[in-house]
């Protein structure tokens, strides 16, 4: 009976294909271009908003695409996949000559303006930019008034939903928050910049801390932001629902002087990684189970000679980013910059680079937005 | 009166669903190894297999694969539910490890096939909605395509390219970063 043959390879293809495309690596973003020029049928399917929200809800956790790099030209891309910056011409080898990367969260990129020429901007913050590097949408925002000229600060760019409402899988377009914290004589004070209403809020204020905020990565951890200060032990904490800060004390391990690198916990906690000249530490804050005050434990130590080449122990290693998602920590050595795989241990050399003074790991989804990538403005690199 | 409710369970456990192949080849399967499919789940909860469930979209070869996958899996699964209260948690944690994986062996010594088989495999999987069976094998095509080229993906899969010059090339434009 020919009913009972079964269905030519052509038929999967047809009904199933699907199935097949969403399992796609998201980490080689170009497979999937490599798909679309299969046929009419196949590229429909991945630029189709069904495929687009599929694909992320069953891959969950945004891929590492690149690295943003500060270096004194200039923030730089270093690709972690085949994903190339649009916006960014392959001449200008990734770099977006006179800004600095401050943060990268929920598939957007902070950038300030700080070309090496220029001279103090006085009683204003830098100009700052929000960017997708994915669609090359870029938002100037408006200029931030300083009260008083700060001693130090840093800034967070965030989904405008924060912690509720939503997942984060493909929000890069909708609304979004900037917050900017600071110390200044007399207090440390915090900005936020709404993209819905278009304005920075007034500033609310905090007793200070005799302390200065570092420009590293942020970390988002509920509905509270966290940066990390220069050199006493502790880190920033600005809820985003109350707009209250706070200042929150490390382990009493004197960790004076030594960099440390802020993340999320993958079970919701705020974490940390440290290095001394042994081993690398990891840390997490977790809430007492007697109501109590949140305590620090640490959860692991890695010794440096297990993991690094000889070559990078030279000076001792000091930890500038920590990812808990994609479960990775970046290393800068003598030798370069290096990621540590934390579930297989595995080291790689990232970059020969010692001179770059931050680093922003940049993950978001990638499909073919065929047809709807805008020519509009691209970030003014090079130039 | 005399059945308590173990007893039922018991039953339950041991009871046999016959499934029927396109070709009238009729297998005897445990319920805990057929609801591993939900379109047959639903069929036992509506109790429509009486006299055996007829599967007119699969064949006997295919249909004694799929089984022989769900065999697999449904002891794994049963295994792991028993052995969770029985052992330490170091104990669990290598019985659990060994089970893992004797299952991944299991399943790549299963994707050994020819393409054919494993597209017949995915339509199975689909129609039954066997979700991990599915995963598996739209996995291994998904692996099969890596450091294709457009024009290599078509010929392994016999795809006639209708896209015009000026579509692909816009394509190529919008992508271009995936060329460079």
């Amino acid at each position: 009976m020919e009913a009972d043959l079964p269905p030519p390879a052509s038929a999967l293809m047809e009904e199933l294909v699907e199935e097949v495309l969403l399992r796609f690596p998201p980490a080689d973003p170009s497979r999937l271009v490599a798909a679309a020029l299969v046929c009419r049928r196949w590229r429909a399917l991945l630029a189709g908003p069904g495929f687009r929200r599929r694909f992320r809800e069953l891959h969950r956790s945004p891929p590492l695409l690149g690295l943003l790099c500060n270096s004194p030209t200039g923030a730089r891309f270093l690709p972690s996949s085949a994903f190339r910056p649009p916006g960014l011409p392959s001449t200008a080898d990734g770099l977006l000559r006179g800004w600095r990367a401050l943060d990268a969260r929920h598939g957007r990129v902070l950038l300030r303006w700080d070309p090496a020429s220029s001279s103090s901007s006085g009683g204003s913050c830098p100009p700052l930019v929000v960017w997708d590097p994915i669609t090359d949408q870029r938002k100037d925002l408006p200029p931030l008034l300083w009260a008083q000229y700060p001693y130090s600060w840093n800034a967070a760019v965030l989904c405008s939903a924060g912690a509720a409402g939503c997942d984060h899988l493909d929000c890069c377009g909708g609304h979004f928050l900037v917050v900017v914290v600071g110390t200044n004589s007399k207090e440390m004070f915090a900005h936020v910049y709404s993209s819905e209403s278009g304005a920075w809020s007034e500033a609310t204020s905090a007793r200070h801390p005799n302390d200065s905020v570092d420009f590293a990565p942020s970390a988002l951890v509920g509905n509270a932001l966290y940066f990390a200060f220069q050199m006493d032990g502790a880190v920033l904490e600005y809820d985003l629902g109350t707009r209250e800060m706070a200042v929150i004390r490390l382990p009493p391990h004197c960790f004076s002087w030594q960099r440390i690198a802020l993340t999320a916990t993958n079970d919701g906690h705020l974490g940390f990684a440290t290095a001394d000249r042994s081993a690398i530490y990891l840390w997490k804050r977790e809430a007492s189970s007697q109501g109590g005050d949140a305590h620090w434990a640490q959860t692991r130590a890695i010794e440096h000679a297990k993991l690094l080449p000889a070559g990078a122990l030279l000076a001792f290693p000091d930890v500038v980013g920590f990812v808990d998602s994609i479960a990775l920590i970046y290393v800068r050595t003598a030798d370069g910059l290096f990621t540590v795989d934390l579930k297989s241990s595995q080291v790689t050399k990232v970059s020969n680079d010692t001179g770059f003074s931050g680093i922003f790991p940049y993950m978001s989804f990638h499909t073919p937005a065929l047809g709807v990538l805008s020519a509009g403005e691209r970030p003014s690199a090079g130039a | 009166m005399a059945s308590a409710g173990s007893g039922d369970e018991k039953a339950a456990a041991a009871a046999m669903i016959t499934l029927i192949s396109s070709d009238n080849e009729k297998f005897e399967v445990t319920e805990a190894t057929a609801t591993l499919s939900q379109t047959i789940r639903h069929m036992i909860e509506d109790g429509c297999t009486d006299g055996g469930v007829p599967l007119p979209n699969v064949t006997s070869k295919i249909l004694a694969r799929v089984i022989e996958y769900c065999k697999k899996h449904a002891t794994a699964a049963a295994g792991e539910e028993g052995s969770s209260s029985s052992f330490s948690d170091a104990a669990f944690l290598e019985v659990d490890r060994a089970f893992l994986e004797e299952l991944e062996e299991f399943d790549d010594a299963f994707l050994e096939v020819d393409r054919a088989t494993l597209f017949d495999l995915i339509l199975a999987a689909n129609y039954l909605d066997i979700k991990g069976l599915l995963n598996l094998t739209c996995q291994k095509v998904a692996d099969s395509v890596k450091g294709k080229t457009p024009e290599q993906i078509r010929e392994m899969y016999n795809i006639v390219n209708d896209l015009t010059p000026e579509e692909e090339a816009e394509i190529r434009r919008e992508t271009q970063w995936a060329f460079e």
